[in-house]
């Protein structure tokens, strides 16, 4: 089956599951051009995936299902336990994407308002 | 709505001329002579007996003065801020087993509530009295007592919407009375709230403790909002304290979470050239610029500004993260969701994008993504 029939069966389309099923097809047709950053995202996307319905059924998608760490931690458990463990999911995702390690902005502001405030 | 509020002490109702009134068969207890007049011994008792008299007769207004109160309207007057004051006089009626019951100004209050309109009247200045009792409920020497019952009753009597400015006495009474209400009328008034102090020589001067305590409030609050990553109602605390390039940090952070990039810039472009800035804070502002400048750029889809466009997308998850970070802090769990499955949208977009050299940004381009890179894996 080709990516585009792929897409095309997809019940929903959003960027984000169309996106997800390209990466799925072209590490199942193509690992031999899969580099470790596709892997590292495929896998973090994998993770996240059980978050989607419930985004979905919130008032950020069309429902008005109430959100707490409670429903995101039971959705993430069993791939990395623990909601404060995405933290680190994302971090080592930058990580494998390289993405240039920027000293973080909103901290910077912070340290410079309490130091004014002291 | 000019206000003046004030506890009804045992000295504040004073006689000038004692034989005068003697004349007339009223005989008072008098306690001691001040540069003002005598005050009474027993307020409760010796207070009846004038006010019965005083009721009747309008003319022992002139061998009356009630110098604290009479000071603080002075003053206010002559701030000219209305033509009216509402004043509210609190006293003290407490129940028969109570010692200090001599004390209760229950009947000054009287006095104060005809003798002020009727002074003020002749100066062409409107004062309108109300009296208010400390209920029995609250003990007036228990502070926390006092603390809680103007907490509640100022806001019952005076609401913050109505009023434009708030007077409150610092002489006269009981501590605990006229402490907890400058505390609380300061609590709820806020910049409205001016205690007001009289000397013994007749100086009215107001408080600064106001300045002090908002300040205190105003930084606290601040703190505990910024240390939160609550940006933009710290702003308005950093505004009011007087920091507006901490107040210009704050408001671009509070728009930048929100990747409204426009306002993010127009924060930091506000900013006063000649404001003088320690050298972090200088660096500081010139990172943040050059950030904006980078973020707030379009994503080009050209063949030769591909590397531009991936270090964009980088910066955009980078941006994404820190978003994620402070939603977390802050248990906001459904800003927490949406942020994270936008992040991973992103990072498959990227990977995909870095990899193939084909914009993958909407759902169209998703599909001619996926349809040229079919041709080429084949």
């Amino acid at each position: 089956m080709s990516i585009v029939d792929a897409l095309r069966k997809l019940p929903t389309k959003t960027n984000l599951n169309m996106l997800h099923k390209i990466a799925e097809e072209i590490m199942r047709q193509r690992l031999d051009i899969v580099n470790d950053e596709m892997r590292a995202v495929a896998e973090f996307a994998q993770t996240i995936e059980p978050l989607i319905p419930l985004r979905n059924h919130s008032i950020l998608g069309h429902g008005f299902r109430g959100i707490g760490e409670e429903e995101i931690a039971r959705q993430i458990w069993r791939r990395v336990g623990a909601t404060q463990n995405l933290l680190e999911a994302c971090l080592n995702v930058l990580e494998s994407l390289r993405v240039p390690k920027v000293e973080n902005p909103y901290e910077m502001i912070r340290q410079v308002v309490l130091k004014a405030l002291q | 709505m000019v206000v003046f509020m004030a506890m009804v002490g045992a000295s504040d109702v004073q006689v000038k001329f004692p034989d005068r009134l003697q004349q007339l068969g009223i005989n008072l207890n008098y306690e001691r002579e001040t540069p003002t007049g005598w005050t009474l011994r027993s307020p409760r008792e010796d207070g009846r007996i004038l006010w019965e008299r005083f009721r009747r007769n309008n003319a022992l207004g002139q061998w009356i003065d009630l110098p604290i109160l009479r000071l603080c309207i002075d003053y206010i007057r002559q701030l000219n801020l209305s033509n009216q004051l509402f004043v509210y006089l609190f006293y003290t009626d407490q129940p028969e087993h109570i010692t200090y019951r001599v004390k209760d100004t229950l009947y000054f209050a009287r006095i104060s509530e005809k003798w002020l309109p009727e002074y003020f009247n002749n100066l062409g200045y409107e004062v309108k009295v109300e009296r208010v009792a400390i209920s029995r409920r609250y003990s007036p020497v228990d502070s926390f007592h006092m603390l809680e019952f103007f907490g509640r009753r100022l806001e019952e009597l005076v609401p913050t919407t109505e009023v434009t400015w708030v007077f409150t006495s610092q002489t006269g009474g009981i501590p605990t009375v006229y402490e907890a209400l400058f505390l609380q009328a300061i609590r709820i008034y806020r910049e409205k709230c001016t205690p007001l102090y009289v000397l013994p020589d007749g100086t009215v001067f107001p408080v600064n403790f106001r300045e002090f305590l908002l300040e205190t409030f105003y930084r606290e609050h601040a703190k505990g909002l910024i240390e939160r990553h609550y940006y933009a109602p710290a702003a308005d605390f950093l505004e009011k304290l007087n920091l507006p390039f901490h107040a210009a940090l704050c408001r671009h952070a509070a728009f930048r979470l929100l990747f409204d990039l426009k306002r993010a810039k127009e924060a930091l472009e506000s900013l006063q050239v000649n404001m003088s800035l320690s050298f972090e804070e200088e660096k500081l502002l010139a990172d943040l610029r050059q950030q904006m400048d980078e973020l707030a750029r379009e994503l080009p889809e050209d063949a030769d500004k591909w590397d531009e466009r991936i270090s964009r997308l980088g910066a955009w998850i980078q941006e994404l993260y820190w978003g994620i970070e402070i939603a977390f802090t802050q248990g906001s769990w459904l800003e927490f969701l949406g942020r994270i499955i936008r992040f991973t949208e992103t990072i498959l977009q990227l990977v995909l994008e870095k990899q193939f050299k084909i914009p993958a940004a909407n759902i169209g381009q998703i599909f001619v993504f996926a349809q040229i890179i079919q041709k080429i894996m084949i």
